[in-house]
Parts: structure tokens; sequence; C-alpha cells
């Protein structure tokens, strides 16, 4: 019986794969064509890919729609900056200052290459280069914006040399012709002391603090008067271990502005009372 | 043989038919089982789509991150800003404002005031422009409006700016000494007030300032209340800055500007309580022409406090254009908790702001820094509520940026997800009846 019940069992699955081969055999050119996977993960990854896309172009779509990407209007200081300067610089204003404004405003934003565009169309376009080396200090802040020290010192030397050999020789010339000139009437560029200042920013940087402080020490002697700068001094002191040098430095700015946070911060470093 | 070729009432016809029909729903039965054994096609096609799936997700996520980064302005110290250029005292700069395009008329002339409407629309007076100007959270345009929409009348000096829960603006035009409310169907279309200088409004009320005290009035326009003369006495007024009300608490705070002080009152005009914020504007002598006479001792030491509004923990908050500071009050009694703000121009700091709101549902101030000529998006630790409103506010804050573009996305998921769901149930469906009609035609799908 057992053997019986076994091959009659035998013999229905072998009919059933018969029935199997028989209806494979039947509809192959069909199925051949239209045949569908048999893996249920193929159809579920195309739909989520065309899911996917559906979505993201109707996100794209309702990003357009409702102004998702902006009007152009300034969103920052630095964009405003940049904004408010081009306005001039578009109406075709050839003053320096204008110029520097720009292109510092597009430094301030990151907008590198541009900024790099106007110092090289300002420097040809630009009168008295020579007097204020406005477009080699916009190169030397440009450098160092970039983080590249080497060049901005390269570049911060070659303006301030510039500057004051210009000046120096105008002033020579002026006083051996006894003749009215700029050099005598509004003394040496400022953009002389911004560099220094600058060059002092780039040696901190590179760690050459005693070049740093020589930078300072020039720059106070002639801005007696310009209070945060001492205390940008007094923070050089301090980490070269000249406590009391420093203390005084922040002593000078709180002369001039009176509960300055950075000069009080200092002086609390130090441990010093106010 | 199959068994059905033995059925004497099959056509040839039928016999295809239902053979065919079987063996596809069997190949369905079969292929829900996994993965197709040994099919190198499939395998190679699943292969494909999977690789094609993360590179387009890949794709998404670098082009998302990418225009996250373009769309979100972060707060600029530049590479020319000194050391403490950027210090913002507390505040924390979320984006500004500055005008709906880049070109001069779109910008902002010294814009005075913000409000927040319920839909999160911040519209901002702009009386260089006779204009108020709305936007989204993203600081992106939504409208423009340039005067009464039901007379047609147009701005001349738009300054202070409401918006109650309804979304009807409340526009105080200090030149046309007009409260103008845009609304059509509003009794209280236009309505001239003397020295009108301010206005707050909420569900059941509108309070307006003047420069001698303020008025409370009904929805309609009816004076409820008026309150104070102008002078120096605590019971008098040197031009209202601005109003608040709290309607959580029926309070009303009042700055009285050339006063240096803050006071609150009930909805019947009477005075709870009123502190000075420090040395008053109309008290102020030059002392050897160098700086300003200091007579009174506030802890808060405001200069002149030019508008109020309501945080999210219901205290008041003032905004002093001179101190170019935000400062917080106790609801209780006045007494002053803190202030933040430094002024500059850089991201966060402001240059003589004149108005502000306070957004409840993102936990945010929209500050008019008017000598900056901006309008400034800003928070402050501690001005909000905690907990799952906390967390409430950080998702409508997110949700008010470029993200907000996924909206559409997070409104059809639920669609798909249903759309998924009936799928499935019909696949399960056509797998059952597939079983059973295999089953007729004596295909043991089990087994095979």
């Amino acid at each position: 019986m057992a053997r019986e019940s076994e091959q009659a069992t035998s013999s229905v699955a072998s009919d059933d794969a018969a029935d199997l081969a028989a209806l494979e055999t039947v509809d192959s050119p069909k199925l051949s064509r239209t045949r569908r996977s048999r893996d249920p993960l193929i159809p579920a990854l195309g739909v989520t890919i065309v899911l996917v896309i559906i979505l993201t172009l109707t996100t794209v779509v309702y990003a357009l729609l409702t102004g998702v990407f902006g009007t152009g209007a300034p969103r920052t200081f630095s964009e405003q900056r940049v904004v408010a300067t081009a306005a001039k610089i578009e109406a075709g204003s050839m003053d320096r200052i204008d110029w520097m404004a720009y292109i510092l405003a597009l430094i301030d934003d990151g907008q590198y290459r541009k900024a790099q565009e106007w110092i090289d169309r300002g420097t040809a376009v630009l009168a008295d280069q020579h007097i204020s080396a406005d477009m080699l200090y916009m190169q030397a802040d440009l450098y160092f914006a970039q983080g590249d020290l080497d060049r901005a010192l390269e570049i911060t030397d070659e303006a301030l040399t510039t500057i004051k050999e210009t000046y120096e020789a105008e002033k020579a010339a002026s006083e051996e012709s006894n003749q009215p000139s700029r050099a005598v009437a509004f003394g040496i560029s400022k953009n002389y002391w911004e560099l220094l200042l600058l060059k002092a920013e780039i040696l901190e940087e590179r760690s050459e603090w005693e070049q740093a402080l020589e930078c300072y020490d020039e720059y106070l002697a002639g801005n007696e008067t310009a209070a945060t700068v001492y205390t940008l001094r007094g923070n050089l002191k301090e980490q070269l271990g000249d406590t009391a040098g420093a203390e005084a430095d922040y002593r000078m700015t709180l002369q001039f502005i009176d509960g300055d946070s950075a000069a009080l911060a200092g002086l609390e470093r130090i441990g010093a009372s106010r | 043989m199959s068994r059905t070729e033995n059925s004497p009432n099959a056509s040839p016809e039928h016999r295809e038919v239902t053979e065919g029909e079987a063996q596809r729903r069997v190949e369905e039965i079969l292929a829900e089982r996994g993965p197709g054994v040994g099919d190198d096609r499939d395998r190679r096609t699943r292969a494909i789509l999977i690789v094609v799936l993360v590179i387009l997700l890949l794709l998404l996520c670098g082009i998302g991150a990418f225009l996250y980064r373009l769309l979100v302005p972060s707060p600029d110290s530049g590479p020319t800003a000194r050391e403490g250029d950027s210090d913002t005292a507390g505040v924390t700069w979320i984006r500004s404002i500055y005008g709906f395009g880049p070109s001069a008329d779109q910008l902002f002339t010294n814009p005075n005031d913000a409000a927040t409407a319920p839909d999160g629309v911040i519209w901002v007076t702009d009386p260089g422009n006779a204009r108020v100007v709305g936007f989204r959270g993203d600081g992106t345009f939504v409208d423009l409006i340039q005067g009464s929409k039901q007379t047609g009348e147009p701005f001349r000096l738009p300054s202070r700016i409401a918006v109650d829960p309804d979304g009807i603006i409340y526009v105080v035009d200090r030149a046309n000494e007009a409260l103008t409310i845009m609304d059509g169907e509003t009794k209280l279309a236009s309505q001239n007030i003397p020295g009108l200088t301010a206005v707050a409004v909420d569900d059941q009320i509108v309070v307006v300032g003047s420069t001698a005290g303020f008025a409370i009035l009904d929805k309609d326009g009816n004076a409820q209340s008026v309150v104070g003369t102008k002078g120096t006495s605590d019971e008098q007024f040197d031009t209202v800055g601005g109003v608040a009300i709290d309607s959580r608490t029926d309070t009303i705070y009042v700055v009285d500007t050339y006063n240096n002080r803050l006071s609150a009152w009930d909805f019947s005009g009477a005075r709870r309580w009123i502190v000075t914020l420090g040395n008053p504007a109309n008290k102020v002598r030059l002392e050897g022409g160098m700086s300003l006479e200091t007579s009174i001792s506030a802890p808060a030491a405001l200069q002149l406090p030019t508008d109020v509004t309501v945080d999210g923990k219901g205290r008041p908050i003032v905004l002093d254009a001179f101190d170019f500071s935000i400062s917080a009050f106790s609801p209780a009694d006045g007494e002053f908790a803190g202030k933040a703000g430094t002024h500059g121009q850089r991201d966060g700091q402001f240059m003589y702001p004149t108005g502000f709101d306070y957004d409840v549902t993102k936990d945010w101030f929209t500050v008019a820094d008017t000598q900056n000529l901006r309008a400034q998006i800003v928070r402050i630790d501690g001005t909000g509520a905690e907990g799952a409103a906390a967390l409430s506010s950080w998702l409508s804050r997110l949700m008010s940026g470029p993200a907000r573009a996924l909206w559409p996305c997070l409104g059809l998921l639920p669609l798909l997800l249903v759309l998924a769901l009936v799928r499935r149930r019909r696949r399960i469906r056509e797998a059952r009846e597939a079983r059973e009609l295999a089953a007729q035609h004596g295909f043991d799908v089990d087994s095979v």
C-alpha cells in the first residue's frame, strides 16, 4: 500500500512537472516577449525610481512657482555691500575709493574671482596707483582672504614700499621746488596704515610675533588715537609674555572707549583689575 | 498531460487562455516567494536598478546640500572683519531682508516696523518708499501694498503695523494721521487719530498709541477707554512708541518712549504697574557738549525704547533704538530680566532699530533695523516656550526656509502610502485567486 501510495504521489508530481513544462512549451513565444520578472524587488525598485523622479520634479516646480530661489535682493551685510558699492561702479565711477569699496565688498562676500577681475581692471584704468597703491592693497587683501599668506605678505611689502617711496619722492620734490603737493598737503596715503595692520595680521597668522609687533608699533606711532589697535597690540604682547605692556595697552584703549569689551576681557585674562 | 485537456467542455481557445493565465498566476506566486533562483537577467536588472536608485539619491542629496548652502545665508564675518566686529551680544541672526529685489527702488529706505500674519507672512513698513512689503519667513517676496485697498488713498508715511488673528492688516500712517485697516468689510476702514504713533491688535480689541497716551477700541472702532495726557508724570505719556497685547492675561503693554517707561494695563484701562527703564530722553541735558547727563539709575539702562512685544513666555520685550538692544521684563511687575544686542552693521547687529514683532510659532523676532536699511530675523535664547512647543517652533522655522519646497512631497507621501497599501492588498488578493485558479487546474504551487 505504501509503495502504491508513493508511486501515486510520484506519478502526480511528475504529472504536475510535465504540465508545467507543457505550459511553458505552449506559451513560450509569447512569454519570451511578455514574461514578467519573478523578482518582486524589480518592479518595486522601478516604482521607487519613478516616484523619486516625480517627487523631485514636483519639488522643483513648487520651488520655482513660490520663489524659493529668492528675488536677488541681498540677504546678508556682505551681499548688501556688494549691491550698494556695485551701483557706483556700474554708474561709471572712476573714484578709487568706490573701486576699493566694491572690491573689498566682493572679497568680504567670498567672490574672489570677481574681485581679482576688478583688481586687474583697476590696475589698468585707475590713476595715481603709485601714490596709494590701492590695487596692490586690494591684491594683498585678496591673497590674505584666500589664505595665501606668502603672496599676501609679498604684495603688502611691495605696496608699503611703493607708497612710502612715492610719498618721499613727492615730498622731496615739493620741498625742492617749493611748490605744494599732495604729499605735503595730505601726508602719506591712508592705505599705508591699513597695509601695516594687514601686514601685522598676516605676520600673526604666520606666528611671526616680533615682526607683527613692529607693525603695530609703527602704526600706533603714526595713529596715537587708534583706540582699538592698542588692544590688538595688547593681545600680541600678552602672547609674547609682556603682561605689563599688554596691561598698558588695554588701559590705553579704555582711556578712549570706556567699557570696551575686548580691552576689559584682556585685563581679565592677565588678572589685572579694571 | 494537463487535467484541463481532459475536460470535455474545454474548447481549444478556452484551454489556451486558461492555461496561460494559470501559468502567469503561478509565476506570480513563485515570484512573491523571493528572487528567481538562477535567473541571471533578473539579477542584472535588479543590480542596475539599485545602482540607478543609489546614484539618483546621492545626486539628489548633493544637489540638495548645494542648494541649501546657496539659499540659506550664513551669518557673515567676512575676511576683512576685524576681531570683535561680528559680536552680536546674545542675538542669533537668522536672515536679513533688504528688499524684494536688487535694484535701488526695490530696496528698503529706513524700514520702520514689522508684523507677522497668522499665515507666517512678515509685513514690513517702508515709510521712505510709502509702502508695506510682505515676505515669507525665508525672505522671499509675497506682496506689496502702497495704500488703502478700500479707498485707494496712497500711503504717505506708513510707520507702525499690526496683523490680527484673522490676518487683517492695520497700518499707522503718521503723515496721514490715519489708521488704515486692510479689510473692505471692516467698519473701521480708516480712522483719523491725531498724533497716532502705534497700534496693536488681537481678536477682541485694537490698541492705538499716540503722542499723548493710548486708546482701547473694540474691533468696530468704538473707543472703550482713552488713557493719558501729554506730560512726564506717571499718569502721562510723551509719545507711545509701541503697544502690545497679551491675550492670555488680558494685558496691554505700553512703551512711553521719551519718558523711558514701560507700563502694563488691563483691558479696562486700569494700570497694573509702571517701571522706568532708564534716563528719560525728554530730561536729557548735554553736559559740556560731550555726553548725556544720566540722572536715573535703572537696571535696564535703556535710552530710547521704541517698541514692545510679548515673547513665548508671556514677557514684555522692549526694543531700544539708541541702546541697540532687546530687553526682557517680568510680566508680573516689570522687573528687568536681561538684554541682548549691540550696534553695528554686521549680521545680527542693530543700527537704530525702531520696531519689531515676535513670532510665537517660530520663536523669532523680526526687527526693523532702520539705519541698516533692513529687516532682520533674529532669535534670542530663552524667549520661546519649552517642551513640545520648542520642537514645534523648530520645525516651523525649518519649514519656513527653502525646505518649504518639500511641502508638496510631504503632502504626496500619505497619498503614496495609501496607494502602496491598496496595491499590496490587491496583489495579495490576486495571489489568493491565482492559487485557487492554479489549484483548479491541478497545479500544486507549493510543491513547485
